[in-house]
């Protein structure tokens, strides 16, 4: 069979189910009784199990069998879910991640060999001694069923964990037979009646034939159907007895208990229908669509929008009032469809926030620190493009505050604050951007520390950096190769991690900020655009370009004259709001050829920001504020920094937009 | 099949002049063929890159291939843009004329003709005879993407 076209499907769903596995492993480190999660984590082991069999990668298929074993022993009690056990199920959860991550390299997982780990796993089976067994549910149910009968049906796991929660509730589950009389005209009609009767009892949960088959006519004369309900058999039967044309009719409780020996008959079988069941089950209206063709949709839009612009910025349309009125609508609805296809683009930040929990534990145990991680905001949503460049420098930022920023356990007990250091990932809205922050309750960062790392390696001048005040000291942490850790460790301290964070920020047009207090913590504050691929942007001539500056830096622009400027060491400065900034003339910043020389006294400023920073720039003319679509330059022009991305106009010409990062 | 009678893609090449020397790009990575039109110049690009153009909507690199082979400009401008595709990065390159498209197999290859002038001679696959004239034929991968850094092909 060829499976390439599903390759991507596959790696999709393979992920979502890991992820299921990842997130279920972690609840149970913290409530190992709850067998719904166990069930949970079986149906995504299978899941994937299914999968990887079809698609041919062995590795996976091989382990996550053995996986299945192990749950099943602990679902039906017979093997304790000790931390060993947990430990286990997490090592096979990496397993399978770097097998796809194989897969999704050179489309093949058999580099990997899940021998020892299944052997593990087989160890905790026959290793599991009576003591480990918890108290089986099944004795104390005993005396309460009547006449307590195990099922003929086979049921799946999901309907098995219905009959368990409910029967916890004290409602009863009745097998039902059902024989139609032999010359019975409607079939399904009359099937029909039986269920909409029973219905009105509780709940039909399964059938057989299925409630297709009975709807289609395909089955004899007779059917079998479970039902939960709170009604007792005398009520059940009393209902039924009402339905004609039936020859007779069975009910029989039963219980949980019964099925292990039914599920151990009819394994196989049970299990295959796991797949069916899941797809019954409805997770929200939600179909899953190709990144691409939201991006061809989204380029769609864009196109739309310049043209949109390009008909506003005409004159002639104004004289007339309905073609005006007309226009003016069409903006508004681009808009909307603009900000709809945006909204379709956005994903929650809990997709990249779902994978520290794991990461935290691992680094805790390598560093034999006792941590724990709070996320907040993990629904606050971001374009697509963005999540995907956000969890390296995440989990850089995480590291970074596991290894260098909490202290070690006694050293914490020492200087009198919980043993267990705390570190908060916090993502929210604040106008056009996302903001997410890391914050640990460490032992913040030592000013002085890199003050003699900057002398030390020659950065500045001994006297530069005795005069340094904190934030610029903190500014160092981000040069590369600087760190203040004495060791390296394997997690960090090679001082590559945090110029990593910052360069991959400010490519996605963000800003990363730090705040530290000694002994209290510290705190990054990642500050993102919501969306990459339409801003809004300042257009500006300089000498006879056209340039865009995004509207998020600008503050203000102002006249100024050739007089106002002053000289500090070269730099020009202008005064602005009783602070002296540094005037950049872009026409020399981005070497525009003149062909006439600009001599009038007065000059244009676009006061910009960049962070915490203030800069004017001096521009030649102001052409407007307008909706741009980002175009990429493309691979060629990737070492181009001072333009992030070029933009077309409505006459078709293009103009440049200006990275503020990499302007001053 | 025989094989001579195949349409072979794979040896047609477009042939084009570059001052007053042919040169030939093979047809598999040319996406079309341009008029000349303005382009927009890109602040702090390397040398050999002329800016970009808005191509249909679409944002297209242009590159100066004289620049790239080292070879002096005697034209003003050049008059056709020929837009290359490479791994799915465009990329256009002025060119003084397109001649026509011709059929270049091994038997035309001149082994005993040497080019000696300009850089990036590694762009240069060899020298061919093609209707009555000596043509270069050029490596595009290397010519184009040679000395970029974030090359799509790796």
């Amino acid at each position: 069979m060829d499976t390439s076209g599903y390759m991507s499907l596959f790696l999709e769903e393979s992920r979502e189910h890991l992820d299921n596995i990842n997130n279920k492993l972690l609840m149970l480190e913290k409530d190992n009784q709850d067998s719904g999660i166990i069930d949970d984590i079986f149906r995504s082991a299978h899941t994937l199990k299914g999968m990887a069999g079809t698609m041919g990668f062995n590795s996976i298929s091989s382990l996550t069998h053995s996986m299945e074993s192990v749950l099943d022993e602990v679902r039906k009690n017979q093997l304790f879910l000790s931390p060993l056990v947990i430990d286990l199920l997490f090592q096979c959860y990496d397993f399978l991640e770097l097998c796809l991550k194989d897969i999704e390299l050179v489309g093949d997982d058999s580099q990997r060999d899940p021998t020892e780990l299944e052997e593990n796993l087989k160890q905790l089976i026959s290793k599991n001694t009576a003591k480990e067994i918890r108290p089986a549910k099944s004795d104390e149910q005993e005396s309460k069923g009547v006449e307590p009968k195990a099922s003929t049906m086979e049921l799946d796991e999901y309907q098995k964990d219905i009959i368990r929660q409910s029967e916890m509730q004290g409602f009863n589950t009745y097998e039902i037979k059902i024989v139609l009389v032999s010359d019975c005209l409607l079939k399904s009609a009359r099937a029909y009646i039986v269920f909409r009767e029973l219905e009105t009892l509780g709940e039909i949960i399964a059938s057989r034939p299925s409630a297709e088959d009975l709807e289609d006519e395909t089955f004899g004369n007779t059917f079998s159907l479970i039902l939960v309900t709170s009604s007792d058999i005398s009520s059940v039967r009393r209902v039924l007895d009402q339905i004609t044309e039936l020859e007779s009719i069975e009910i029989n409780q039963i219980e949980t208990g019964s099925y292990k020996q039914v599920e151990q008959d009819a394994g196989a079988a049970a299990k295959e229908n796991d797949d069916d069941s899941s797809v019954k089950r409805k997770i929200g209206q939600s179909i899953r669509v190709d990144i691409e063709r939201l991006d061809l949709l989204m380029n769609l839009v864009s196109e739309l929008i310049i043209v949109k612009n390009r008909i506003q910025n005409e004159n002639y349309y104004r004289q007339d009032k309905s073609i005006s009125e007309s226009v003016e609508y069409l903006g508004r609805v681009t808009n909307d469809l603009h900000d709809a296809v945006m909204k379709v683009r956005m994903v929650p930040v809990e997709i990249v926030f779902n994978r520290f929990p794991r990461i935290v534990r691992s680094l805790a145990k390598e560093t034999s620190k006792s941590v724990e991680l709070i996320t907040k905001g993990a629904g606050t949503e971001v374009d697509r493009t963005i999540i995907d460049e956000l969890s390296e420098p995440l989990i850089h930022l995480i590291r970074n505050s596991v290894d260098h920023g909490l202290e070690t356990p006694e050293e914490r007990v020492a200087s009198g604050k919980p043993e267990t250091g705390v570190i908060v990932l916090n993502a929210y809205h604040e106008g056009n951007n996302v903001v997410i922050e890391v914050t640990d309750d460490g032992r913040g960062i030592d000013t002085e520390k890199i003050r003699e790392q900057i002398i030390k390696k020659g950065l500045a001048s001994e006297e530069a950096a005795v005069e340094m005040d904190e934030s610029r000291l903190i500014s160092y942490i981000f040069n590369p190769g600087f760190t203040t850790s004495e060791s390296v460790s394997n997690i960090s301290g090679r001082g590559v991690g945090l110029d990593v964070v910052k360069t991959s920020i400010e490519s996605l047009g963000g800003v990363v900020e730090v705040s530290t207090a000694s002994g209290k913590g510290t705190s990054f504050h990642i500050r993102l655009p919501i969306t990459l691929s339409i801003i809004k942007a300042l257009l500006v001539k300089v000498a006879d370009e056209k340039y865009a500056l995004p509207f998020g830096n600008v503050i203000e622009l102002m006249e100024a004259r050739e007089s106002q400027i002053t000289k500090l060491k070269k730099q020009e400065l202008i005064r602005f709001r009783s602070h002296l900034i540094p005037v950049i003339r872009l026409d020399r910043l981005l070497e525009c050829p003149r062909k006439t020389k600009n001599d009038s006294d007065r000059m244009i400023m676009v006061i910009v920001k960049k962070g915490d920073k203030t800069y004017a720039l001096v521009v030649d003319d102001l052409i407007g504020q307008q909706e741009i679509v980002i175009k990429s330059l493309g691979k060629y022009l990737s070492d181009v920094q001072v333009v992030s991305g070029a933009t077309i106009l409505g006459d078709g010409s293009i103009a440049l937009i200006l990275d503020m990062n990499h302007v001053a | 099949m025989e094989v001579g009678t195949v349409f072979n893609t794979q040896k047609q090449y477009v042939i084009f002049k570059l001052n007053e020397e042919y040169y030939a790009a093979n047809v598999s990575y040319i996406v079309s063929i341009e008029k000349y039109m303005p382009v927009t110049r890109v602040p702090m690009a390397r040398k050999s890159t002329l800016g970009i153009i808005n191509l249909r909507g679409e944002v297209i690199t242009i590159v100066d291939v004289k620049s790239i082979l080292g070879i002096p400009d005697k034209q003003a401008s050049g008059s056709r843009i020929m837009i290359t595709e490479i791994s799915n990065s465009k990329i256009g390159m002025v060119v003084d004329s397109v001649v026509e498209v011709a059929e270049i197999t091994s038997s035309m290859m001149q082994d005993n003709v040497m080019v000696f002038q300009g850089k990036n001679r590694e762009a240069i696959t060899g020298v061919a005879y093609v209707n009555d004239k000596y043509v270069m034929v050029l490596d595009m991968e290397s010519l184009l993407w040679g000395d970029v850094v974030e090359c799509p092909l790796t």
